[in-house]
């Protein structure tokens, strides 16, 4: 009987081991990268300047006070040279509450489906214009939910009919590989098979930034991307 | 009239000065009014505009708010796109402006990215909202935006997401000359060409020629068109940047004319009046002036003519100096009178005083000469002589025989017969007292008298021969009373001869030695005489007291 238990422990141990979660940290490559961002790439909002006599405009009621966060508006996913595993399907949330929504910067993989419950006392009407995902969800209330299904890689733009200044951004993954850096900017990768891979981030108003990288079989590589990317990129 | 002439020209330049000097200074007040009343204008269009800026501001934003459009933006940076994805973007852009377009009824929309480059647009082309055409005519952006031909006047929304700025809305209502039209033309400048303008097609080209070339700066300035001239003020537009400019033209001459011509009549009306005035007054002043001189001039030209000046000039003219001149002219005329007067007496006394110096050679030729003058003047004034010549007779009479001054004694009052050259010397005596008179300017009149008085008017006396007109009628008086007083005189070689004998022999005399004329007046008088004597003596015989005829004799 205990030969068997032992048995069955490693066998266990070894199918731990086997799992790509593991496998990643004993047998494949690593990326651990860094973004930064140099200036400010979002627009700040703009006051409608109200002119006196003779263009001499009233001073703006106080904006520009708060501060845009930059890193989190920005996504990173791994692009890969050869055929990458698709990475699992998950389902996430997208709640629309206090007129926003929430988060307003997700990223999916390719497949998942997103629920957009209203959590909200007031209507919401949830549309797409983007091409990996167009959809209109009509005006649904308080406690209602519809799903939509996200199959096609891309980046989709969500904004509700009923309050133009509700926006956020689904960032469907072609790869497995895909995360939102740190507050400092960093992000990694691991259990990567040796190869070229493109890293690309996406900012939610500068847009793509992209960079070749070469993973090792084992060990790790260092990335480090600044955007905006200097000219010739 | 020359007054009038020096009166009127100076008169003429000052009114001319003054209409000049008037007229620009109008000009200047129409330029200053027109400046004015424009400024005036632009401060209330801005004012009002600003007004409406500030209203229109805030309920304009709602547009920008816009979640398809917002959207429409958002696609602009998902991936890069082919061709006909990125045609599929803008399309949703622009029916989403052309829903605003329809909404707000702007004439222009465009969307632009947050750099400013338009990525979308509509523009309304007969009221319909039609999409722009980027790739061929992008809209110059600017406070006149400009799409191909047209020029529109636009105010920019930011187009905001959250605490994003995603790039703006620019919506523009089409730019219209027609409220500047109000004042005269108008005329847009970008760029220093014209864009658009309200003047004439075939002035256009001028115009902008000519507002280059003199209105560069901020304060208006006059340019001509189709032969009026017109101030050009540059509008100033708040919010305009410096590529555009926009002038107002409008017309001097029109209000100039309304004053000119007012003015231009005024003047007209006072120089007329004027000139008349000036043409009464000096033709008055010269008359008042010059009427006495001519009539002064005229009198002294009479003077000369006559030979004699009057004292008696005019000094009663309304002119103080022409009176004072007519006063020295009769002072001069009596001086001159009176020296006339004295010369003519002296001549008198000399005459006499010539007849006593003959009276002092020979008694019977000075009472001789005083006979036949007396004579000789009565026969002058019964033949109807006229006054001046009955004088001459007298004098000359007077003086006929002063030549027998040159005739020596012993021949002048030999008792006999005179020898023939003894005679002969007498018979100088005419030529002899010609000679001595003749020096004397003012007897050149007595001369016939005193040489031609022993010619005969048969041509048989001397000392010429001279016959019947070729002697003075005078002198043939003279003659005649001379003979007669010889005869009727003792002289020295013989005795008076009875008055019969007078009478024939006078008569017979008549035609040979004698004017038939002169004897018949004589004979006749001396008829009378003695008719008159012999009445006389019957007289005195009765109041027994002789009078004598020889008292009365030159009675006529």
């Amino acid at each position: 009987m205990k030969k068997a238990i032992c048995l069955f422990d490693c066998l266990i141990g070894l199918v731990v081991l086997l799992s790509p979660a593991f496998a990643g940290e004993i047998f494949g490559g690593k990326i651990r990268g860094r973004i930064l961002v140099t200036r400010t790439l979002t627009k700040k909002r703009v006051t409608v300047p109200v002119y006196q006599l003779r263009g001499i405009a009233l001073p703006a009621p106080d904006e520009g006070k708060r501060t845009i966060d930059e890193m989190s508006r920005t996504a990173v996913y791994l692009e890969g040279a050869q055929d990458t595993p698709a990475g699992a399907p998950v389902e996430r949330t997208l709640t629309q509450k206090n007129k926003r929504f929430e988060p307003e910067l997700m990223v999916v993989p390719a497949g998942s489906t997103v629920s957009f419950p209203n959590e909200d006392p007031i209507f919401h009407n949830v549309f797409s214009l983007s091409k990996a995902g167009q959809f209109d969800l009509g005006n649904y209330p308080e406690g209602d939910t519809r799903f939509v299904k996200l199959d096609q890689a891309g980046i989709v733009q969500v904004y509700c009919h009923l309050h133009s200044d509700m926006n956020a951004a689904i960032v469907v993954a072609p790869a497995g590989w895909y995360t939102q850096p740190e507050a400092d900017g960093a992000f990694d990768f691991s259990g990567l098979e040796a190869g070229d891979y493109t890293v690309v981030v996406w900012h939610k108003s500068a847009g793509f930034f992209r960079q070749k990288v070469r993973v090792p079989e084992t060990g790790s590589v260092s990335v480090s991307l600044t955007i905006p990317l200097a000219e010739g990129n | 009239m020359r007054v009038f002439f020096y009166g009127s020209v100076p008169m003429c330049f000052v009114l001319a000065g003054g209409f000049f000097l008037i007229h620009s200074a109008i000009k200047q007040k129409v330029t200053e009014g027109l400046k004015t009343s424009l400024s005036v204008a632009e401060t209330a269009l801005d004012r009002a505009n600003a007004d409406y800026e500030e209203r229109a501001g805030r309920l304009l934003a709602v547009l920008s708010e816009n979640a398809g459009l917002k959207a429409g933006f958002g696609l602009l940076r998902e991936a890069r796109r082919t061709p006909e994805e990125r045609h599929q973007v803008r399309a949703t852009i622009e029916a989403q402006l052309t829903e605003l377009g329809q909404v707000s009824g702007y004439d222009l929309l465009v969307a632009a990215d947050t750099e400013g480059n338009p990525v979308a647009g509509v523009v309304r082309v007969n009221d319909e909202m039609t999409p722009l055409d980027l790739e061929l005519s992008a809209p110059v952006m600017g406070t006149l935006i400009q799409v191909g031909e047209d020029h529109y006047e636009g105010r920019v929304l930011p187009v905001n997401l959250g605490e994003e700025n995603l790039g703006s809305l620019t919506v523009g209502r089409r730019f219209e000359l027609t409220p500047w039209n109000y004042f005269g033309y108008a005329a847009l400048f970008s760029g220093g060409m014209i864009v658009l303008t309200s003047t004439p097609a075939a002035e256009t080209g001028v115009v902008e020629s000519r507002l280059q070339r003199a209105c560069a700066g901020d304060n208006g300035c006059e340019i001509e068109i189709g032969g009026e001239a017109y101030l050009a003020l540059p509008v100033h537009r708040a919010n305009w940047d410096s590529r555009y400019r926009l002038f107002s033209l409008q017309s001097i001459d029109k209000p100039m004319r309304e004053f000119t011509q007012g003015f231009a009549n005024i003047f007209l009306l006072i120089g007329v009046a004027g000139v008349l005035a000036v043409l009464l007054v000096s033709a008055v002043g010269s008359r008042l002036v010059s009427n006495p001189i001519t009539t002064l001039i005229a009198r002294l030209k009479e003077s000369e003519r006559t030979g004699t000046l009057r004292p008696d000039f005019p000094k009663d003219s309304p002119v103080r100096e022409v009176n004072l001149l007519a006063q020295g002219l009769n002072r001069a005329a009596e001086a001159v009178s009176d020296s006339q007067q004295k010369l003519g007496e002296a001549t008198l006394e000399f005459v006499e005083t010539m007849a006593r110096a003959l009276d002092a050679r020979d008694a019977y030729t000075a009472g001789h000469s005083d006979r036949v003058s007396a004579n000789s003047t009565a026969v002058a004034r019964a033949m109807g002589l006229s006054d001046e010549d009955v004088e001459i007779v007298r004098i000359g009479a007077k003086l006929h025989d002063i030549g027998k001054i040159g005739v020596p004694d012993a021949i002048l009052q030999k008792p006999g017969k005179l020898t023939k050259e003894e005679f002969e010397m007498v018979k100088q005596h005419p030529q002899i007292g010609k000679r001595i008179l003749e020096k004397v300017g003012s007897f050149q009149q007595y001369l016939p008298i005193v040489e031609l008085h022993h010619e005969d008017f048969n041509g048989k006396g001397y000392p010429h021969g001279l016959r019947g007109d070729q002697v003075p009628l005078g002198v043939r008086i003279v003659h005649v009373a001379d003979v007669y007083d010889a005869i009727t005189s003792n002289r020295t070689y013989r005795k008076a001869m009875p008055e019969s004998q007078v009478r024939e022999i006078m008569a017979s005399g008549s035609g040979t030695q004698f004017d038939p004329e002169v004897v018949r007046a004589f004979l006749a008088m001396e008829q009378e005489r003695r008719v008159l004597g012999t009445l006389l003596e019957d007289i005195s015989s009765t109041l027994e007291r002789p009078l004598s005829l020889s008292e009365n004799r030159a009675y006529a």
